[in-house]
C-alpha cells in the first residue's frame, strides 16, 4: 500500500483542527482587545483553556502546546515519524543533563516537554557515561561535549556542539522522509540557524575552532564562507548574505533584531504553507505543527508586549506569518 | 488449462469473466471505501455532527464493487450450453468493468478522502468535495456501460 496513504486519517483529524488556528482577523483582535487581561481573557473563550495564574501566561502556553502535543501523539501511529521536529527538544534535554550530571546541580528547569525519548534514560545514560545506551545520533556529540564541559568548562562549546549535531539530525530526516516539502524545511532550519550562529559569532569575536564546530553543512548557504565571513566581521557576513540565497536575512538583520527572528520564522511557515494544498502524507501533519509552534510564538509576542504596554503598531511589525 | 475450458466449454469462460468482474471491481471499491473511511472516521472523531457529510463521499467508491456485480450477473445469465467463442467473447465483455471498476475504485477513494479534508475544514462546501468525487464515477459507468452492449452482442 502507498505509504502517504498510511496518514489518513491523521490528516482528516488535522484538518479539522485546522480550524482552530487563530486567523490574521483573531490576532488583530488580540493585538487591539486592550489590556493584557483581557487578552487572556479571550484566548480563554476562543478555547485555549482555563486560566489558572493570569500573569503566568508563559504556563498558560506551555499548556496549550501540551494539549497540541498529547493531539499529534493520538494521531500518529509511530510518533518517531514526527522526529524532524522533535529532536531539537530531545537534544535540549540532552543538554540539560549533562549541565546538571557536571555541575552536579538541579537542573529540572532546562528540561523540556513533548520529547520522543525517554528523559530519565538520556539522564542515566550520561550519569553513568553510557553513551552507546543513548539513541545513535546523541552518543557522539554528547560524548564530545562532556569533555568539553569536564576539560574546558566551556558551556558555550558544549551547546554549540549540540546544537550543531541537531541541525545534521534534522537535515537527515528531512531528506530521508522522502517529502520535498520536509527537506526543503529542514534545508531552510538549518540555513537559519547556521546564519543566526555566524553573526552571533561575529558579533562576538569568537574563534575560527569555535565557528567551526557550531555550523553545520547546508545546500544553500556555504559552511566555509559563513565561517570566513564571520572572523571578518558583522558586515563581512551580510556581505556574503547579500549574495546569497538568503539576501533578505541581511536586510532583516540591518532593520532590527526582532525582524530577523520574525523573518527566520516566517521562511519555515512559508516552506509548508504548501501542505494546505496536500491531502495525504504527513506533510500536513508536520505543517500543523510548524503552525501551531507559529501561533503560540505570536501569541507570546503579543501577551509580552501587552503586559510591558507596547503600542499596537509594534506588536504588528513582529506577528509571524499564520498558516491559515 | 485448455483441457478444462474444452471439457466445461464456454460456460466455464463465462464463468470465469464474471468472476473476475465481481472480484475486480470489488477490489477497487474495498479499497477505495477502505480510504474514504479513514479519512472520514478521522472527521467524525472530530466533529461527529459531519458523519452525514462524509458518508456521502464514503459511499461513492462502493459503486465499482455494483457495477461488477452487475456485470458478472448479466454474464450469468447467459451461462448454460456456451460454446468455446461465445464464452470467450462474454471473459472479454466483462473485462472493462473489471479492469476500470479496480482502478476508478481506488482514485475515487482518494478523491474522496480529500473531500472529507473539504468537509473538516469547510463544512459548506462539501458539495464541491461530492462533484470531485463524482467526476472519477464517470469512468467507471463508461466501462460499465461499453460492457453491458458487449454481453448484450453475444448469444
Amino acid at each position: 500500500m502507498n505509504r502517504e496513504l498510511e496518514y489518513t486519517y491523521a490528516v482528516a483529524r488535522v484538518r479539522a483542527n485546522e480550524q482552530t488556528l487563530l486567523s490574521a482577523a483573531d490576532i488583530e483582535q488580540l493585538i487591539t482587545a486592550g489590556d493584557y487581561k483581557v487578552t487572556m481573557q479571550k484566548l480563554s473563550d476562543a478555547g485555549w483553556g482555563e486560566i489558572k495564574d493570569i500573569y503566568n501566561y508563559a504556563s498558560y502556553l506551555e499548556n496549550y502546546f501540551a494539549k497540541t502535543w498529547d493531539f499529534l501523539v493520538e494521531i500518529m501511529s509511530d510518533i518517531h515519524e514526527l522526529d524532524l521536529l522533535l529532536v531539537k527538544n530531545d537534544m535540549q534535554n540532552l543538554k540539560a543533563a549533562l549541565k546538571q550530571i557536571v555541575s552536579q546541580h538541579d537542573a529540572k528547569d532546562l528540561y523540556v516537554q513533548s520529547t520522543v525519548y525517554d528523559t530519565e534514560t538520556i539522564l542515566k545514560a550520561v550519569e553513568d557515561r553510557r553513551w552507546n545506551d543513548l539513541p545513535d545520533f546523541m552518543q557522539e556529540p554528547a560524548k564530545e561535549a562532556y569533555e568539553v564541559l569536564t576539560e574546558t568548562a566551556n558551556g558555550q562549546l558544549a551547546d554549540a556542539i549540540i546544537d550543531k549535531a541537531t541541525l545534521e539530525r534534522i537535515k537527515f530526516l528531512g531528506v530521508e522522509s522522502g517529502s520535498p516539502i520536509l527537506a526543503e524545511l529542514a534545508e531552510r532550519m538549518c540555513a537559519t540557524a547556521n546564519i543566526k550562529t555566524a553573526l552571533r559569532c561575529a558579533n562576538t569575536g569568537k574563534s575560527k575552532d569555535f565557528v567551526t564546530r557550531s555550523l553545520c553543512d547546508c545546500d544553500t548557504i556555504s559552511k566555509d564562507k559563513l565561517i570566513e565571513t564571520s572572523l571578518e566581521g558583522v558586515d563581512s557576513v551580510l556581505k556574503y548574505l547579500e549574495e546569497s540565497s538568503y539576501k533578505d536575512a541581511g536586510a532583516k538583520f540591518k532593520e532590527s533584531t526582532s525582524a530577523f527572528e520574525k523573518w527566520c520564522d516566517d521562511i519555515l511557515m512559508e516552506c509548508v504553507k504548501e501542505a494546505r494544498y496536500t491531502a495525504f502524507g504527513i506533510d500536513p501533519i508536520i505543517a500543523y505543527y510548524v503552525a501551531r509552534d507559529a501561533e503560540i510564538k505570536t501569541v507570546r509576542i503579543i501577551l509580552s508586549a501587552k503586559i510591558n504596554n507596547l503600542p499596537a503598531d509594534v506588536i504588528r511589525e513582529r506577528v509571524r506569518a499564520l498558516y491559515v | 488449462m485448455f483441457q478444462i475450458v474444452q471439457a466445461f466449454g464456454g460456460d466455464a469462460l463465462a464463468i470465469l469473466g464474471a468472476a473476475l468482474a465481481a472480484i475486480i471491481a470489488g477490489m477497487g471499491s474495498a479499497k477505495g471505501v477502505g480510504i474514504v473511511g479513514e479519512a472520514a472516521a478521522g472527521v467524525v472523531s472530530e466533529d461527529p455532527g459531519k458523519f452525514g457529510k462524509v458518508l456521502i463521499l464514503e459511499i461513492l467508491p462502493g459503486t465499482q464493487g455494483l457495477y461488477g456485480l452487475l456485470a458478472a450477473i448479466m454474464v450469468m445469465g447467459k451461462v448454460g450450453g456456451l460454446d468455446l467463442a461465445s464464452g470467450a467473447m462474454l471473459l472479454f465483455a466483462s473485462l472493462p468493468i473489471a479492469i476500470v471498476g479496480y482502478f476508478s475504485g481506488k482514485s475515487q477513494g482518494r478523491v474522496a478522502a480529500a473531500g472529507c479534508s473539504l468537509v473538516a475544514k469547510k463544512p459548506e462546501q462539501s458539495g464541491k468535495g461530492i462533484i470531485f468525487a463524482a467526476m472519477v464515477e464517470t469512468y467507471a459507468i463508461l466501462a460499465l456501460l461499453i460492457s453491458i452492449l458487449l454481453i448484450g452482442k453475444v448469444g
